[in-house]
């Protein structure tokens, strides 16, 4: 390299945004410059930026948790039969999780058994414990297994946060007079604070169907979805359509929904098992709150056996999952070529596994530890919502 | 049109490069520089432009870049077969030795190419990938100004990530 010496910090600085996250913890070693290039806010946010607006970088993520010993399997597109193995430290021997997420490549955890909640990024491999709530629950309130969570990102303040719901109990049977207090924790003060705000929903169908989308958390609640907004910190609710399922007039064994995505918005997949097998729909959402039209994508029927969706991704591709003693196993079905695929090699896919998440995931460098200063330091930066 | 009358109408600019070799292009070509699209419009472009950060070697490589893109951008097939030529001309044009490379990448960014900027430094970033950090350093021609232990401390933090 004789007649080439220098080379400009800001075609550095473009080379190493198309990089992956693993590759740039390494590359922070070159020097001190490329360190602080690749740990600076306005970095990680436009690398971040970047992938979102790359299609291509979105990836299918399939993490199996398993609860005995907080072992999780990330299995991404381009490396189904390699997962990457994390385990998550905890304080109790047993862990039951709720996963929420993702969202910038983030996901929160909530252990059911000690009601621990943390943040995570799978990329960088940072934990972040989220202290405890300083409010005292409501006078009813059973305990944290009855509490409701969401996580998101509030593009207004550039803030990760976390919103619990406390449900006030009353012995009517029909839960219709619930009430909820409302907490919420921020990453950028690393606190708790109450919101005085109207819940409009008297159960929730809990950790079943729930999932967060360009700034709204979205929780299923039986004929409607009620969803908040991380920015403006209000609860809505949306109406779901009415499913008009083939019955075949055999015994139904189940039904319910799950939460996808298509086109980069809310879908949902609505299903319902019976002895004959699963049929499935896929309907996709426009428009917000009241003035929502659902529309019907295409459907998937019959599939022999009970399979569950689990996810979609392409618009076309849905998982299936399917949990029989010991026997739990991962379908996609494509419906561009109408047909079913064995996709998840059956490494550890034993009985021991206790949930299966299947999700549109962008690996991102996104720090938990981020001081008071990051947020007025990058305040004119473009964020992705 | 006839092609007589079509070659006196084209505007020709003549760019001359760091060592002194001047390349004669149309103006087609030379707008998609962003600096001379820019010195036409404020109409301050003069037929002869010196650009001091390019040597003649990639000056040939960014016009036979900017030609094939201002020539199959302009003809008259769709534009998916545009697309699917313009993929197979970048593949094969990136085809060429690291240090061309990097020179090629930072001639983009000082003439302001956008396609060609992006392209070389998505290249770069796929070679670069999985190279060690001696091979980078090496590479960018960077000198490690860490000490022993501040560099220690850097890999212990993320020592998975070496693996």
């Amino acid at each position: 390299m004789d007649n080439f010496g220098y080379i400009p910090e800001a075609m550095i600085i473009n080379i190493l945004l198309r990089l992956p996250v693993k590759t740039l913890l390494r590359f922070k070693c070159v020097c001190k410059s490329w360190c602080s290039i690749i740990t600076s806010c306005s970095f990680i946010y436009e690398h971040l930026d970047m992938a979102l607006a790359d299609s291509r970088k979105a990836r299918l993520l399939v993490m199996q948790y398993y609860p005995e010993t907080s072992d999780f399997f990330l299995f991404t597109k381009d490396q189904l039969t390699t997962p990457t193995h994390f385990k998550i430290p905890t304080k109790s021997s047993y862990c039951d999780f709720t996963i929420m997420g993702p969202c910038h490549g983030l996901f929160c955890l909530f252990n059911d058994v000690n009601s621990e909640l943390c943040l995570w990024n799978p990329a960088t491999r940072e934990i972040k414990y989220i202290p405890e709530s300083p409010f005292p629950p409501p006078e009813k309130y059973h305990g944290d297994e009855d509490a409701e969570f969401g996580f998101g990102f509030d593009w207004k303040t550039r803030d990760y946060k976390v919103v619990k719901l406390l449900r006030d109990h009353y012995d009517d049977r029909e839960h219709r007079n619930n009430v909820y207090q409302v907490e919420i924790y921020s990453l950028s003060t690393n606190s708790w604070r109450k919101i005085d705000v109207n819940v409009p929903a008297h159960s929730l169908v809990r950790n079943y169907a729930m999932a967060y989308m360009n700034g709204t958390y979205y929780w299923w609640a039986g004929t409607f979805i009620l969803c908040f907004d991380m920015s403006n910190e209000q609860f809505e609710t949306i109406q779901l359509p009415k499913i008009d399922f083939p019955l075949n007039e055999v015994e139904i064994l189940g039904n319910g929904i799950s939460f996808t995505e298509y086109d980069g918005s809310l879908a949902v997949i609505f299903y319902l098992l019976n002895k004959c097998g699963t049929w499935s729909e896929l309907w996709t959402m426009k428009g917000h709150s009241t003035a929502v039209t659902w529309t019907k994508q295409f459907s998937v029927g019959w599939l022999k056996g009970q399979w569950r969706p689990i996810g979609s991704y392409k618009n076309n591709r849905i998982l299936f999952e399917r949990r029989l003693f010991g026997d739990n196993r991962i379908i996609r079905y494509d419906h561009e070529a109408r047909s079913v695929q064995i996709d998840l090699p059956e490494t550890r896919m034993d009985g021991s596994c206790s949930k299966t998440i299947a999700a549109c995931y962008i690996e991102s460098l996104v720090s938990l530890m981020l001081g008071d200063g990051w947020k007025s330091i990058y305040e004119n930066f473009k964020l992705p919502s | 049109m006839s092609s007589s009358t079509e070659l006196t109408e084209k505007k020709v600019f003549l760019l001359k490069s760091l060592d002194g070799v001047i390349f004669e292009v149309e103006e087609s070509v030379a707008v998609q520089l962003e600096v001379i699209r820019e010195l036409i419009e404020g109409d301050c472009a003069r037929p002869f432009i010196s650009l001091y950060n390019v040597t003649s070697e990639i000056l040939a490589l960014v016009i036979e870049y900017c030609k094939h893109h201002a020539e199959t951008c302009s003809g008259g097939t769709s534009a998916t077969i545009a697309d699917e030529d313009l993929k197979t001309f970048d593949n094969e044009f990136m085809n060429v030795d690291e240090n061309i490379l990097l020179e090629l990448c930072s001639a983009a960014d000082y003439l302001d190419i956008k396609s060609l900027f992006e392209l070389t430094c998505r290249t770069l970033a796929s070679l670069i990938k999985d190279r060690t950090i001696i091979e980078v350093r090496k590479m960018f021609n960077v000198e490690n100004d860490f000490s022993v232990v501040e560099e220690k401390a850097v890999r212990k933090e993320f020592a998975w990530a070496f693996k």
